[in-house]
């Protein structure tokens, strides 16, 4: 009975993980739990937009208003923010 | 990548003047002598700005960053004249061609990187996750290390309770372990931006689970760090 819940839950993804963390993954998720919005833009969101928002950040102007969810966004995917940075860099500007 | 012979990068020849955007577009759409200068150009470009993109990545001063950057462009060159239809103008022409080629830069370095590391590794955890924990505050007394200990107990079985094993994979791997989203995509059989919306309802599953017992990140992170 118990392996045949296994397989029904292992069917619909709930089979559980079991995690052992140290305080500094408690701090890593907890400081992205704070970060967390409801809407968010997704990768392909901020990839459309990254060389608006690079150009215009490196010019130092205020680029909130160019995708409110975008700095967010920046702020929780680490590849996303990582290539604003190099393209960045690429245009002679200094990451934030 | 085919070894190739090296290039300095200040061996490129200097470019002609900036072209507009739609002189980009219309060279490059064009066929004969005029494509070829655009791309030519095009190349330099993008290695130009690799070698200032990728520092801290790679060594851009080092002799082989010439061929690496060299193949970097021509893969990004290929990406760019197939979708020459999406450039919006957002931009300059040749920052968005910049990002395309960083985006290919950094997913085959990433590549790299984490070749070798399997999820089922990251799962596992690294040597020492399983040791008694270590507080590294001297100053914290009995009181302070037991409630970090039931705070990270705490923290566990929310993970344990409130996540599927896919979310909880992705959030070891991606938030813990530090993968790269675009690595654990891979391995999990799914793009990027799925990956990104899997971890943002695991975000918000944990967010809401903490509020309902009362808990808020910023007391995680007071107990841990001192904020």
């Amino acid at each position: 009975m118990a392996r045949f819940a296994q397989s029904i839950s292992r069917l619909f993804g709930r089979r559980k993980t079991v995690v052992r963390i140290r305080p500094e993954d408690a701090v890593k998720v907890a400081a992205l739990i704070q970060a967390t919005c409801d809407d968010e833009c997704t990768c392909d969101d901020a990839y459309r937009v990254l060389d608006e928002f690079a150009e215009r950040a490196g010019r130092g102007e205020d680029v909130s208003d160019l995708m409110p969810f975008l700095k967010t966004h920046l702020e929780t995917c680490c590849d996303c923010r990582e290539e604003a940075e190099a393209l960045m860099r690429a245009l002679g500007a200094h990451p934030a | 990548m085919s070894p190739r012979p090296l290039k300095p990068i200040d061996a490129v020849p200097v470019p002609p003047p900036g072209r507009t955007n739609a002189e980009w577009l219309h060279a490059l759409r064009t066929n004969g002598a005029e494509r070829d200068a655009a791309l030519v150009d095009l190349r330099y470009e993008l290695v130009r700005g690799l070698s200032r993109g990728l520092v801290g990545w790679v060594a851009t001063e080092g002799p082989d960053f010439g061929a690496l950057a060299e193949d970097f462009a021509d893969e990004a060159i290929m990406r760019i004249l197939g979708h020459l239809d999406e450039f919006e103008g957002r931009s300059r022409f040749t920052t968005w061609a910049y990002k395309i080629a960083i985006r290919v830069a950094l997913t085959e370095l990433r590549r790299r990187r984490w070749k070798d590391v399997s999820l089922d590794r990251l799962l596992e955890g690294e040597p020492g996750v399983q040791a008694p924990r270590q507080f590294s505050d001297p100053a914290s007394g009995p009181e302070t290390k037991a409630e970090r200990v039931e705070l990270l107990h705490r923290v566990e079985r929310l993970i344990a309770q409130e996540l599927t094993h896919k979310q909880a994979t992705a959030l070891v791997a991606v938030t813990i372990r530090g993968m790269p989203l675009e690595e654990v995509a891979g391995r999990m059989g799914m793009k990027r931006n799925a990956l990104y919306k899997l971890l943002h309802d695991a975000r918000l599953r944990l967010q809401k689970a903490l509020a309902r017992e009362g808990l808020t990140p910023a007391e995680i992170l007071s107990v841990f760090e001192g904020r």
